[in-house]
C-alpha cells in the first residue's frame, strides 16, 4: 500500500517534466510533420510509457540507488532540482536530458551532504556517450537495410503511404515503451533508494507521472523537435524513432537510464550522414549538445542550492 | 473484406477516385478527338457543336471528381507529402483538359474556318495530342497500382517525350505555312493560336509525365 508523503510531489513533478519534454523524442517527428495527430500520439505515448515502466522499469532503479545513499529529504531535493532544470529547458523549448539532470542533482546533493557514491558513475557516463553513437550507427544501418527492403517490394505511392503511417504509430509506441522502461528510474529511483517507495510503487508512480506530463504539456516541445533539427521525410522519421527506441530499450535492459534526446540526435545524424548530411542543421544539434552539457551542471547546482537553503539555521 | 483492404481502406478510396478521375479525363480526351475529326471533315456543323458540348460536360465531370479527391485529401487521408504530390499531379492533368476544351471553343465561338491545305497539319497535332494523353493516362495508372511499375512509367515518359518533339516539329511547320500563305493577318493570328493551343496539350503532357516520373523516383527510398 502506498502511503502519501509530500516528498513524493518532487518525484511527480520530475516525472511530469520528463513526460512533457521527452514525448517529443518518440512522436515529435511524426506529429510535427502531421503524419500522426497530436491527441492520438499523446494517448498512445502515455499508455505505452506506463506499460514500459511497469514491465521493464525495475533494472534502472538499482543503478540510480547505487549513486547515493540518500535520505528522504535529500531524495526530494535531488528530484526537485532535476525537475526545475528540466522545466527551464522545456520552457526554453530545448530538448534536454532528464537522466543527466537526475544524476547531476543526485551528485550535487550527495556532495553537499557527503553521501555521493562515484563507483557506478563511470558506467553511467560511458552509457551516456554510447547512446548517441549507438543510435547513429543503428539509424545509418537501419536506413540502408530498410531502404533495400522497401525498394525490393516496389510498393506503390499509396501503399507505401499506408505502411509508413502505420509503422510510424507502431514505432512511436515502441519508443514510448522504451522511454517508460528506461527513464522511470530517473523519476522515482531516488525514493526507492531512500526507502520511501517499494520497487513496485516506484515503477507505477514513475510511469504515471511521466504519462501525466505527456498528456498535459508536451505539444510545444513535440513540434519544436520535429522542425528544428532536420526536415524529415516519413521514412527517415520512422528510422530515427526506431533507432532511438532500440538504443534506449537496450540501455533499459542493461539498467542505465540514458537520454532519449541524445539518442534522437544521434539517429538524426545517422540518417543525415546516409543522406549525405546536407539536410542536417548541425547548428541546432550543437546548441542541443551544449544544453545537455549544461543540464547536469545546472541540476547539480540547483539541487545543492535547495539542499543548502533548506538546511540554513539561524545561529544567534 | 480482406485484412489488406481494411488496412488500406483510405488508400483504396483515393485510388478508386483517381481511377474515376482518369476515366472522366480520358472520356473528355476522346470527345475532344471526335469533335476535331468532325470539324475537320464537316466544319462547324451541329454535330460538331454537340461534340463540343459533350467535351465540356466530360471536362466538368472530371472537375467534380477532382474536387472530390481534393476534399478527401484535405480530410486527412494520406501523409501530407503524398497529398501535395497527388494534388499537383491532378492539377497538371487538369490544365491539359483546359487547353483541349479551349481549342474547340475557339473554333466554335470565334467562327474559325480552317483552310483546307492546313487541315492535315491540325489533324496531325490532334492525333499526337491524343497519343500523348493515352500514354499519360497509362503512366498515372502505373503509378497508383499496388506494386509500382517504374519501368512502365519510364517507357510511357519516353513515348510522350518523342511525341512532344514531333508535335513541336508539326507546329513549326504549321506556323511557317500560315505565315507564308496569303491569308488575312487577323486570320493568320487565329490559325496560329489554334495550332499553339493544340501544341500546348503535348507540352503539358510532357510536363505531367516528367512530374509522374519524378514521383515514382521520389517514392523510391
Amino acid at each position: 500500500m502506498l502511503t502519501f508523503s509530500p516528498h513524493l510531489l518532487g518525484g511527480v513533478y520530475l516525472g511530469w517534466s520528463l513526460g512533457a519534454n521527452d514525448a517529443a523524442n518518440v512522436f515529435g517527428t511524426a506529429v510535427s510533420s502531421r503524419m500522426v495527430r497530436y491527441p492520438i500520439a499523446v494517448a498512445l505515448c502515455a499508455l505505452f510509457i506506463i506499460a514500459g515502466a511497469a514491465l521493464e522499469g525495475r533494472a534502472g532503479m538499482a543503478t540510480i540507488a547505487g549513486l547515493s545513499a540518500a535520505s528522504i529529504s535529500s531524495a526530494t531535493f535531488a528530484a526537485v532540482g532535476a525537475a526545475l532544470s528540466i522545466t527551464l529547458m522545456t520552457i526554453m523549448r530545448i530538448p534536454s536530458s532528464t537522466s543527466q539532470a537526475v544524476v547531476g542533482a543526485i551528485i550535487g546533493v550527495g556532495l553537499v551532504d557527503g553521501t555521493a557514491k562515484f563507483s557506478g558513475l563511470g558506467k553511467v557516463v560511458i552509457c551516456w556517450i554510447g547512446t548517441p553513437i549507438g543510435a547513429l550507427l543503428l539509424a545509418a544501418l537501419g536506413y540502408r537495410a530498410g531502404a533495400w527492403l522497401f525498394n525490393r517490394l516496389r510498393l506503390s505511392m499509396l501503399v507505401t503511404d499506408a505502411v509508413l503511417r502505420a509503422a510510424l504509430v507502431v514505432s512511436g509506441c515502441y519508443g514510448a515503451y522504451a522511454l517508460g522502461a528506461n527513464n522511470v528510474a530517473n523519476v522515482t529511483g531516488v525514493y526507492y533508494a531512500s526507502g520511501l517507495l517499494t520497487l513496485d510503487w516506484s515503477v507505477w508512480l514513475g510511469g504515471l507521472s511521466i504519462a501525466l506530463g505527456v498528456l498535459t504539456y508536451s505539444k510545444e516541445v513535440m513540434l519544436a523537435v520535429g522542425r528544428s533539427i532536420v526536415k524529415l521525410d516519413a521514412y527517415s522519421a520512422l528510422v530515427v524513432v526506431l533507432a532511438e527506441a532500440a538504443t534506449v530499450h537496450v540501455y533499459a535492459m542493461i539498467g542505465v537510464p540514458v537520454s532519449t534526446s541524445q539518442a534522437v540526435i544521434g539517429a538524426v545524424l545517422g540518417v543525415g550522414l546516409v543522406k549525405q548530411a546536407t539536410a542536417v542543421k548541425f547548428g541546432a544539434a550543437g546548441r542541443m549538445t551544449l544544453g545537455w552539457i549544461a543540464t547536469p551542471l545546472i541540476a547539480g547546482l540547483v539541487a545543492a542550492a535547495i539542499h543548502l537553503f533548506a538546511h540554513l539555521r539561524y545561529v544567534p | 473484406m480482406s485484412l489488406t483492404n481494411v488496412f488500406l481502406r483510405k488508400q483504396r478510396h483515393v485510388q478508386a477516385l483517381i481511377a474515376r478521375y482518369l476515366d472522366g479525363w480520358m472520356a473528355c480526351v476522346r470527345t475532344f478527338e471526335s469533335a476535331w475529326e468532325t470539324f475537320l471533315t464537316q466544319g462547324r456543323s451541329d454535330d460538331f457543336n454537340f461534340q463540343v458540348e459533350q467535351t465540356h460536360k466530360a471536362e466538368s465531370h472530371a472537375d467534380d471528381v477532382r474536387r472530390l479527391i481534393a476534399r478527401e485529401l484535405y480530410g486527412k487521408a494520406l501523409l501530407p507529402e503524398s497529398r501535395a504530390d497527388i494534388h499537383e499531379m491532378i492539377s497538371r492533368l487538369d490544365r491539359l483538359l483546359g487547353d483541349a476544351q479551349r481549342s474547340l471553343f475557339d473554333l466554335k465561338l470565334q467562327h474559325i474556318d480552317l483552310p483546307e491545305e492546313l487541315k492535315p497539319l491540325y489533324q496531325k497535332l490532334v492525333t499526337i495530342s491524343v497519343r500523348c494523353c493515352v500514354h499519360l493516362e497509362k503512366s498515372v495508372r502505373l503509378l497508383f497500382i499496388d506494386r509500382v511499375d517504374a519501368d512502365g512509367v519510364i517507357s510511357a515518359n519516353k513515348e510522350i517525350d518523342k511525341a512532344e518533339s514531333e508535335a513541336d516539329f508539326v507546329q513549326c511547320q504549321l506556323v511557317d505555312r500560315i505565315f507564308s500563305a496569303d491569308y488575312d493577318t487577323a486570320n493568320k493570328i487565329l490559325y496560329r493560336e489554334v495550332g499553339i493551343c493544340l501544341g500546348r496539350i503535348t507540352d503539358y503532357s510532357e510536363s505531367a509525365a516528367n512530374y509522374i516520373m519524378l514521383l515514382s523516383i521520389k517514392h523510391h527510398i
